[in-house]
């Protein structure tokens, strides 16, 4: 990103299992978008997840960075660098981060936090329940 | 046992669209086997396999900056002319923001929510400023300041 270059605006940032770009339209489709992951021990891996972003008012290469960070004392869990070139500043433009694999170290709130060239633009907060008894906090029965 | 340091996984992903950081070991234990490796979907601009480590013993680097861009003003009728820069700091567990040049400032539990506090500000304040309500000299250093950094949005 130049130094004249707009500051993009985030429209949309989202969390979900997989992310699939139709060939030939390259419209994306956001499959299991979700805030809450259950996992019966930790440390425990997610075998796929993806963050989508949609931007507006970018134009030109941007560096982007996405940080990943435990809330409960803002410690860096992981960080992702690349590149994107926006050629047209009328439309939206789309961000895809697909991870496999992603290690998580225990129960608690996570952030994926956006920037380009240091410039905090987004966040988003994901947050993994310790399931009890094989049953995840939101399937287990309402006491009254 | 002395914490062991661990190191933050960086995954630059290639123009291609793929990066791959191998699994670690922790304390001799393996982490749960990932899933196959897909073929890279290129398509999609970026595909990242990476493995944090993990456990008690490991620290890691604080993700709190002492100085940061804002770029987040998320406003449907202003923009950013540019990034707005604000110094962090902490008081009594609350993450503080400062915009020193006007004096403004967020608060929040943890970054991200005092940034959020810090938008909500900047865009209450840039309204009032321009409510064409009388202002004094202060308030019009603050509002000519304010100018320099937003602007209304044109399209």
């Amino acid at each position: 990103m130049e130094e004249s270059s707009p500051v993009p605006i985030v429209t949309a940032m989202l969390v979900c299992d997989q992310i699939i770009a139709e060939q030939g339209t390259n419209k994306k489709s956001l499959i299991g978008i979700f805030e809450q992951v259950g996992a019966l021990t930790f440390p425990t891996v997610m075998p796929r997840l993806s963050v989508y972003v949609r931007l507006l008012d970018a134009f030109g290469k941007y560096p982007f960075k996405l940080r990943i960070v435990n809330l409960k004392d803002e410690t860096l869990l992981a960080e992702v660098n690349g590149e994107g070139n926006v050629q047209d500043s009328a439309h939206a433009a789309e961000l895809v981060f697909n991870f496999m694999g992603f290690a998580i170290p225990q129960a608690g709130k996570y952030e994926f936090q956006l920037y380009t060239r240091d410039i905090y633009l987004h966040r988003v907060t994901m947050e993994v329940l310790q399931i009890q008894g094989g049953i995840p906090p939101w399937q287990q029965p309402q006491r009254r | 046992m002395a914490a062991a340091a661990a190191p933050v996984v960086k995954a630059d992903f290639s123009p291609s669209g793929t990066a791959r950081v191998e699994l670690e070991k922790q304390e001799g234990e393996i982490l749960a086997e990932q899933v196959p490796y897909a073929k890279p979907v290129s398509e999609v601009p970026v595909i990242v396999h990476l493995t944090s480590p993990t456990g008690p013993l490991q620290t890691r680097p604080s993700a709190r900056q002492n100085k940061l861009l804002f770029g987040a003003l998320n406003d449907p009728l202003y923009r950013l002319r540019r990034p707005i820069p604000l110094e962090l700091s902490v008081e009594e567990s609350e993450v503080v923001l400062t915009w020193a040049a006007a004096d403004e400032f967020g608060y929040g539990a943890n970054t991200g929510a005092a940034l959020d506090d810090f938008g909500q500000t900047l865009r209450e304040l840039y309204r009032r400023l321009h409510d064409d309500e009388p202002l004094g000299s202060d308030l019009l250093n603050v509002k000519r300041l304010l100018d320099e950094y937003i602007e209304p949005r044109t399209k």
